[in-house]
């Protein structure tokens, strides 16, 4: 599945970086001096590259975890995300993975202790708990077999008695979760949105269905379920697509076992809808009714108002209003 | 597919094989067929930047596919075997390139590296040109840097240096890897095609603009709003009908997006 892998020569040593390329005999290591050289380049073309990425291993030697505002969690009001690796295995249209970066390498930070450091500090600074989000700049668990991350962190988490992580996910590749004890403080959060929309936009994701069975057996172990209602993309039936869906997710799902559900409708920043629209200038998403406000494309404000008010109304039969956060454009 | 290579015997399989036609000896000889353009550059840097900005000129569609092919020297590889460089560096400078190998081929991929003299001394796992820096970064001024790349054929090693290299053998350590290139070739092409914005959509807007005048800001909504219609699937003939009803560019943008809206909503 890799064919290339690009290493920094400062990481060839590291025992992480050892371990992956024992897992990729065949690909073809080129080296580099610094992650950047290959990365940062402008002239590259994200939708190309998303044919055939190929892996770079680096160390991360700036800034390791990154404040995120309250009204982006779940709950809690010291929020952090970091990043072990830059990209997805998956294709999601509307990800602005594609309008950050310029290139769609998956780049791996191997300095896993570096990160630790950081975390812990970070969660010693306060008596209020720590949230750590893992999923910010990649899916947290569809690249496992390759980074080994929750393998890793799970533990690492579990020591920890001030911090959460969640895991945010579309992978139903569980089995690192379902191997081991569930973690008091960790969720396991699934993003949704409705299979026809899904097939339309989120290129490479398992099904809704086997998202949603990966999700229950988590459940039943007795892992936290957090799920994801982001982007909300307003399409026609919106209201029975997602009944359908919340119908499909919660049925099955125990309430006690559900920790939180967040609803955003699509939005992005307007320099990175920009880029996104110019490599796939064919995507019908990208022609909806949106404005740019701020700095932000988004749907009006009456098109969002709506969506998600129809979304908590179908979601109030399911799950406690207290466990329904709204992630503001 | 636009090939620059540095010598006439190696460029001459190429020619055969395409049955590209000369169509120009001055300032570079020139060859073309269909969409295949060819320059023979002769060696080294400077020659190579400018033979691509000749090549360039030839043509104002930007993202075309873009190949640098030739000899090389190489620190491991065989005589004869073909590479692709995955990363080229160059003797005078600092700066590297990692064309994005993102096709199915059977290529080995190795680092390259582009020097000012021809070079005796070989380390493993690199190759020798005199050219590929210089393409590569010439040619990204007009296009992505998956659609250049840099295949070279091994013609000496540390078991069988330069001084014993005979330039007869060229042609035929090319001619025995044409079908394999050709493969390359058409990934390449038909890539390129997939990030073209569709003919329809700047024909359509060519023939607006010539009923209306629009300011520079109105004539980027207009093909905003063209594509958009396309992305829609919406026949964009009516939007040539809107054009010729309506009084002005204003009224244009206007119409056009009045007649899109309950189109918007995605499927
Ligand atoms: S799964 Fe998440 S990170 Fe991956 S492409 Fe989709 S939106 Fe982006």
């Amino acid at each position: 599945m890799i064919e290339i892998i690009y290493m920094e020569d400062g990481v060839r040593e590291h025992p992480r970086s050892r371990q992956i390329l024992a897992r990729f005999p065949q690909a073809k290591v080129l080296p580099c001096t610094h992650y950047k050289e290959v990365f940062n380049p402008s002239g590259q073309s994200f939708r190309l590259q998303k044919k055939k990425p190929a892996l770079i291993l680096a160390r991360q030697t700036s800034k390791l975890i990154h404040p995120i505002p309250p009204s982006y969690g779940v709950g809690g009001t010291r929020n952090f995300y970091f990043s072990h690796l830059l990209n997805c295995l998956y294709d999601c249209r509307y990800c602005f993975l594609q309008g950050m970066y310029p290139s769609a390498h998956y780049l791996m930070f191997v300095n896993f202790e570096d990160f630790e450091e950081e975390i812990v500090s970070a969660s010693q600074n306060s008596e209020e708990p720590s949230w750590f989000f893992s999923g910010y700049d990649c899916d947290s668990l569809a690249l496992e077999s390759v980074t080994g991350f929750a393998d890793h962190f799970l533990p690492f988490f579990k020591k920890l008695d001030n911090a959460w992580i969640e895991l945010r996910t579309k992978s139903v590749a569980t089995r690192v979760l379902r191997d081991r004890e569930p973690l008091e403080r960790a969720v396991v959060a699934f993003s949704f949105t409705p299979q026809e929309i899904s097939t339309q936009l989120e290129h490479g994701v398992p099904s809704v269905d086997a998202r949603i069975r990966a999700m229950l057996q988590l459940a039943e172990l007795g892992w936290k379920i957090g799920l994801r209602i982001d982007p909300l993309i307003d399409c026609t039936d919106f209201k029975d697509r997602y009944a359908k869906l919340f119908e499909n997710i919660f049925t099955d799902l125990p309430e006690h076992t559900i920790h939180s559900v967040s609803l955003g409708a699509f939005r992005m920043p307007t320099g990175f809808f920009k880029k996104i629209e110019k490599h796939y200038p064919e995507e019908p998403l990208f022609a909806s009714d949106l404005e740019s406000k701020g700095g932000v494309i988004a749907y009006r404000e009456n098109t969002e108002k709506r969506l998600k008010h129809t979304c908590f109304e179908l979601l109030e039969k399911w799950v406690s209003p207290s466990k329904i956060f709204s992630c503001e454009t | 597919m636009n090939f620059v290579i540095a010598f006439p015997g190696e460029a001459q399989p190429i020619i055969d094989f395409y049955d590209l036609q000369k169509v120009g000896k001055q300032p570079f000889p020139y060859y073309q067929i269909d969409n295949h353009k060819l320059v023979i550059s002769g060696m080294g840097r400077e020659r190579t930047a400018q033979a691509v900005n000749y090549l360039k000129n030839e043509s104002s569609t930007p993202n075309q596919a873009w190949i640098n092919l030739g000899i090389a020297g190489h620190g491991s590889l065989e005589i004869g075997q073909p590479f692709l460089a995955g990363k080229i560096e160059d003797d005078l400078s600092e700066n590297c390139f990692y064309p994005p190998q993102i096709y199915d081929h059977t290529f080995p991929v190795t680092c390259l590296k582009t020097c000012s003299q021809p070079c005796s001394f070989y380390e493993p796992d690199l190759g020798y040109d005199m050219e590929a820096h210089a393409f590569y970064s010439t040619v990204l001024s007009v296009s992505t840097r998956e659609l250049v790349q840099v295949i070279k054929i091994v013609s000496d090693n540390p078991g069988s240096p330069l001084a014993s290299f005979s330039p007869k053998e060229v042609p035929r350590l090319i001619e025995n890897h044409l079908e394999t290139i050709a493969l390359l070739v058409n990934q390449m092409e038909k890539t390129s095609l997939t990030i073209q914005l569709e003919p329809e959509i700047s024909n359509t807007y060519e023939k607006v603009r010539e009923i209306h005048h629009f300011s520079s800001t109105r004539s980027h909504q207009l093909h905003d709003l063209i594509r958009q219609a396309h992305a829609l699937g919406l026949y964009l003939g009516e939007i040539e009908s809107i054009a010729q009803s309506a009084k002005d560019g204003a009224e244009v943008i206007s119409s056009i997006n009045l007649w899109m809206g309950p189109s918007r909503q995605f499927r």
